[in-house]
């Protein structure tokens, strides 16, 4: 028998699910993207280094909340 | 030139492809004609040297001579071409030639346009819509796009893309886009990335573009004082590049060139060389399928209950 309806996503839809501290990272590497990126200018505003910003900030982000390590496989 | 739609047209085209195709070659496709050529016509400031600048931007960037070919329709059926005879992946070139064609068509809105039709025909195709101003440097390029209607073409893409904000969520993600592309699972072995790096390295590029357009669009306003014009082909205030005025005759007789010869080079593309790919692609993965099923299905007389 499975889980009752309303017993929440079951495991593998659980990993799906945004929480908000990730949305609040992503937001927070948006706006730091934002200051830096009017600030420096070229420095950040070039299509490796932005990126490559977001996924760095993202990443120990996560790490740093103790999230990474859920996720990684 | 546009600054970030072709970061975030990616997303857009992605959503609306009804055929499995890859992400990763859709945004490599819209960011390919640029990657190869924007440097120069910028070139590097180190104090008051201007090193590797081309002498003429817009005739390098766009024109011929120059490399203008690469904001061409046949120079991204060319690159597809090759990746699909290397990787057989027909993800990988419908990708690489959706996303190479959007950019150029979405270059065609400036005051330089793109040759699309290349080479039957070296016409730039322009509506005009905001100033081309490569040659006033990088910031002053920046002040002009983001003083006119050139800033509002990357906040509309901005909209576009979160109006199918789906795209950016885990599952589809996890369900449609890794999936569809095998690289996913070749960076993720090669570079040992884990599940929230791949989803930061697949939203990263909206994040960008959308930051990147906001933040030149302040720095326009707030730090450099650019007066905003959002009137047709502006802003008034920058020496924009504007093509030779030709005649309607001249106009036609060389869109019926170049669409005869783009059309006629990719039917016989397609009848000659891509058809044998596409379908050498669809067997080879079909005995991979099959590969993979024989693997689970025990052989005639062996005895699994012993192995």
């Amino acid at each position: 028998m499975g889980p009752p309806p309303d017993s929440g996503p079951s495991g593998t839809e659980a990993r799906y699910v945004e929480s908000r501290q990730e949305v609040a990272i992503y937001a927070a590497a948006g706006i730091s993207l934002i200051v830096l990126g009017i600030v420096l200018r070229t420095a950040l505003l070039n299509w490796i280094a932005g990126p490559a910003f977001v996924v760095t900030f993202v990443v120990l982000a996560n790490r740093w909340l103790g999230r990474g390590k859920g996720a990684r496989r | 030139m546009s600054w970030a739609a072709h970061e975030l047209e990616s997303y857009f085209i992605q959503k609306h492809t009804k055929v499995s195709v890859s992400f990763l070659a859709i945004l490599i496709g819209c960011l390919l004609p640029d990657m190869l050529t924007k440097l120069p016509v910028y070139g590097i400031n180190i104090g008051n040297l201007a090193l590797l600048k081309a002498d003429v931007p817009f005739q390098y960037h766009r024109g011929w001579p120059g490399v203008g070919f690469t904001h061409s329709l046949l120079f991204g059926l060319l690159v597809a071409a090759l990746v699909f005879r290397f990787t057989g992946s027909r993800e990988w070139f419908l990708g690489l030639l959706l996303g190479q064609w959007a950019h150029v068509l979405t270059d065609v809105f400036d005051s330089v346009g793109t040759m699309v039709f290349f080479p039957f025909t070296t016409q730039h195709y322009t509506t005009g819509m905001w100033a081309y101003a490569a040659q006033q440097g990088r910031y002053g390029d920046a002040a002009a796009y983001y003083s006119s209607l050139g800033g509002i073409w990357d906040f509309m893409w901005v909209v576009l893309a979160l109006t199918g904000f789906r795209v950016f969520s885990k599952t589809y993600f996890f369900r449609t886009v890794v999936p569809a592309d095998p690289a996913w699972g070749w960076l993720r072995r090669r570079f040992r990335m884990s599940e929230t790096a791949m989803l930061a390295l697949y939203r990263a590029f909206f994040l960008y573009g959308a930051c990147r357009a906001i933040s030149w669009f302040l720095w326009a306003r707030f730090v450099d004082h650019a007066p905003l014009d959002l009137r047709w082909g502006g802003p008034y205030w920058v020496d924009k590049v504007v093509l030779p005025a030709q005649t309607w005759q001249s106009y036609l007789g060389n869109t019926l060139i170049g669409i005869t010869g783009v059309a006629l080079t990719c039917y016989l593309a397609w009848r000659f060389i891509l058809r044998r790919w596409w379908r050498e692609a669809g067997d080879r993965r079909v005995r991979v399928i099959s590969a993979g099923k024989a693997a689970d299905v025990p052989r005639a007389g062996s005895n699994p209950g012993h192995d």
